[in-house]
């Protein structure tokens, strides 16, 4: 990571969901029993429980062994997924807020969580159940992108969606005659970039975050539209307002 | 700088063909996008046919303009200061009707038509070439240094029609023409022995016997022909005039004049002499002449009308009449100045003093001559009596220091006589004078001068008040046009013989015709096939077939060019 990018992220930090998580032994509330000083619940005691947690008050009032249950206490797992498309990488400054906002999450998982795995690619690894999920993409392909997500989301304790997008995806100029070339295959495009065809594309682009976000909202994630610029300023006017990180 | 072939430089043309493409052209500029569907609606409609989007000044406009204007010069030939190096062939062709004769096979012109075009044929390409066509007033033909298609074509369009004339103006313009090192060639019929330093002659005649219209005249419902021969023996040959012939003998040397009714008054007349080596005087097309009728109005008193001799000299006079009103005289005879009208001849008797101041002067006069008026005049044996006053005008006539007739804008001439103490209208001057006036009057009155010219004379129409001089035009016996550009009269210089049509629109106005009648072009005794080199060498021409450093250095500039606009093209792609 550089050094702009590092010192960017160390002032901020990734919030954990409320729900409960999986993971190694941590600071965080686990779903399941631990050994956490908060208490959970009784149960019956069965041969192999830890004699250490058998409540003897209760035996001595019931003669029934009971064990008392604590919060299991876990450390998070944060599956991290990444755009390996050409399209993430169609300008220098895209490409590197990419790599700018992939290493700040890993960052920031490995500080604050119990770790991250990155997985190439949706399906190749088998997401950790009960993880945090966070993908970072443009989410700039045809299909609908709610099936996707939906799949992405399947068994996460939460999902994360950051959308990342050069500032000309955003707010394309006037440039008149253009040839555009598709980064990731060899379509082709002629067409008059004025007002009415750029009224058009942004229209086009609103529907598909909408579709983005609306997938996201709907399995209980957040969503954050990134404009590819420095760290500092993509973590303070985009992942910041979306709650995607906090202050430290 | 100059080019070696001009013509090239239609590949500038090739700049805005570069140019349209890039108005039109398909190949936009590119950008790489990611959401390539996010713009698929708004795909330029490829049936709708190419559309003119703004030019943008790219690398690759600039760089193929550049090539193209490096390929325009280099087809052109562009030399620098090379000039002087590239040969220069200056012709000087004979435009003499005697060039057209033809004996022992092929005419004169032939031959050295012939003999121009191989010596342009022989020059190196990127040569130049200058042709000039002799005349009282040498024409450039081609040039000064044209490409060599444009003399040779200037070559094949040599027709010598014109009298004749003297060579040297068209050779001293050559002269001055070849004066940066190039060759001045004569080609022409006869020795010349004034050919200008460095002149190369080669003459193509060939001696032949001729016969020839001297001249053609109808008049008076008579036609008189002059005829000679030029030649050692006698020449027989045949008159045919509306299809009757009459042998005729001529001596070689002698003008024979034959006179006869005219067969056919009021109708075109040819009249033609059997075909010999020169064809162009053998013909003559006369036109019936229109008669001019000169008005006259004598605005004097009855005693000086007689004692001037007006009746017997109008009578005398032919094609004038008495006119009673001022104004439908075309001359005037008064003795009280008015308004003068334009295209009148006002002949006006000065008043003489009240005092009876007068001299009655018997010579010596001072006459000018050069003036048509007094053409013919002598005043011998007159004894003029005039008045003591000066008369306005320019004076055309003196005795001493009395101005006796003047000349004024208009015309306006203004006769310082006595009737009474002169015998000036006993003597043979008055007809003469009166005569010259009434001609003066003619000339000046609207329609054609002279409607059978000889070649060489110019041919003058003057135009009446409702003619438009801009809507005139002379149609030329080879059916070229060729707009008026006189103002109240039209004239032309014919450069052949044939019918001349004068239009004001679909409206023929007169029709000349000219005939060819030029005794010293008709003798052929004098023509002959010789050649006198220049006495000047040919300065030594080091051409290298322009194929020049400048081309070597346009075709490495081109190639250069085009390789940074493929390369440029190939990236962009």
């Amino acid at each position: 990571m550089r050094a702009e990018c590092a010192a960017a992220a160390h002032r901020y930090r990734f919030p954990m969901p409320r729900r409960p998580l999986a993971g190694r032994t941590g600071l965080h509330r686990g779903r399941g029993a631990g050994s956490s000083l908060e208490f959970l619940e009784h149960r019956d005691y069965v041969p192999g429980d830890d004699l250490r947690r058998v409540d003897w008050r209760a035996f001595a009032r019931t003669d029934e062994l009971n064990v008392r249950l604590f919060r299991e206490e876990v450390a998070p797992r944060i599956d991290l997924l990444g755009d390996e498309s050409q399209s993430i990488r169609v300008t220098p400054l895209k490409r590197q807020a990419y790599h700018d906002i992939m290493d700040a999450i890993s960052h920031w998982s490995s500080r604050d969580a119990g770790g991250v795995r990155n997985l190439e690619s949706l399906g190749r690894i088998p997401p950790t159940p009960r993880a945090l999920r966070v993908w970072v993409s443009d989410f700039l392909f045809e299909e609908d992108p709610a099936p996707l997500i939906r799949r992405f989301a399947s068994g996460a304790a939460g999902i994360c969606l950051v959308q990342l997008l050069d500032p000309w995806e955003i707010d394309p100029a006037r440039e008149g005659h253009l040839t555009l070339v598709d980064c990731e295959g060899d379509g082709r495009l002629d067409l008059e970039l004025d007002a009415a065809a750029i009224a058009r594309y942004r229209e086009r682009l609103a529907r598909l975050r909408a579709a983005v976000e609306r997938a996201a909202r709907s399995a209980g994630g957040s969503y954050a539209l990134v404009e590819a610029a420095a760290p500092e300023t993509m973590f303070r006017r985009s992942l910041l307002p979306q709650g995607i990180v906090e202050p430290r | 700088m100059g080019f070696l072939s001009p013509l090239g430089l239609l590949a500038l043309l090739a700049v805005p063909a570069i140019i349209l493409l890039h108005l039109f052209r398909r190949r936009l500029r590119e950008r790489r996008v990611a959401g390539l569907f996010l713009f698929a609606a708004d795909r330029l409609a490829a049936d709708a046919g190419r559309r003119r989007a703004p030019l943008r000044s790219t690398p690759s406009l600039w760089l193929e303009s550049l090539a193209a204007l490096l390929l325009a010069l280099a087809i052109a030939g562009l030399t620098f200061g090379a000039e002087s190096r590239l040969p220069h062939l200056v012709l000087v062709l004979d435009d003499s009707a005697s060039m057209g004769a033809a004996h022992g096979g092929s005419s004169t012109v032939e031959r050295a038509r012939e003999a121009a075009m191989e010596r342009l044929e022989a020059l190196p390409s990127g040569a130049t070439a200058t042709v000039i066509l002799t005349g009282p007033r040498p024409a450039v033909a081609a040039g000064p240094r044209a490409p060599l298609p444009f003399a040779r074509e200037a070559v094949a369009r040599w027709k010598p029609e014109r009298p004749s004339h003297d060579f040297l103006p068209a050779l001293h313009l050559g002269r001055e023409l070849a004066a940066d090192g190039g060759r001045l060639l004569f080609l022409t019929d006869r020795r010349f022995a004034r050919c200008p330093p460095g002149t190369e002659l080669r003459a193509f005649g060939r001696a032949a016997a001729n016969a020839a219209l001297l001249s053609a005249r109808r008049s008076g419902g008579r036609v008189h022909v002059g005829l000679a021969a030029y030649g050692g023996l006698p020449f027989e040959s045949r008159l045919r005039v509306r299809g009757s012939e009459r042998p005729i003998v001529l001596e070689p040397g002698v003008t024979q004049s034959l006179s006869f009714d005219d067969p056919a008054p009021g109708e075109p007349l040819l009249l033609e002499i059997a075909d010999d080596a020169l064809a162009i005087d053998n013909s003559a097309t006369l036109l019936p002449v229109p008669a001019r009728i000169v008005g006259f109005c004598a605005q004097v008193d009855a005693e000086t009308q007689a004692l001037l001799r007006i009746p017997q000299i109008v009578r005398a006079m032919r094609d004038v009449v008495l006119v009673s009103e001022g104004s439908r005289a075309h001359l005037l005879l008064t003795a009280t100045p008015g308004a003068i009208e334009p295209g009148r001849v006002e002949l006006l008797l000065t008043p003489l003093p009240a005092g009876g101041e007068r001299d009655d002067w018997i010579g010596p006069f001072l006459i000018e001559r050069r003036h048509p008026l007094l053409d013919g005049v002598t005043l011998e044996g007159v004894v003029w009596g005039a008045g003591r006053v000066d008369l306005p005008g320019l004076p055309l006539l003196l005795a001493g220091e009395v101005a006796l007739l003047s000349e004024e804008e208009g015309p306006r001439y203004r006769l310082n006589l006595d009737p009474s103490r002169t015998n000036l209208p006993a003597s043979p001057d008055w007809p003469i004078l009166f005569s010259n006036l009434c001609e003066e009057a003619r000339r000046r009155m609207p329609g054609a001068e002279e409607i059978n010219a000889r070649l060489g004379e110019p041919l003058r129409y003057r135009l009446g008040a409702h003619d438009r001089a801009d809507a005139i035009e002379w149609r030329l016996p080879d059916g070229g046009v060729e707009r008026n550009r006189g103002e109240g009269i039209a004239t032309l210089d014919p450069r052949g013989p044939g019918i001349h049509r004068l239009l004001q629109g679909d409206r023929e106005l007169a029709s000349f015709s000219v005939h060819f009648v030029d005794g010293r072009e008709s003798d052929l005794t004098g023509a002959e096939e010789m050649g006198i080199p220049s006495e000047t060498p040919v300065r030594s021409v080091d051409f290298d077939g322009g194929g020049g450093i400048e081309t070597q250095i346009l075709a490495l500039l081109l190639l250069l060019v085009v390789v940074a606009d493929w390369h440029l093209l190939g990236r962009g792609a």
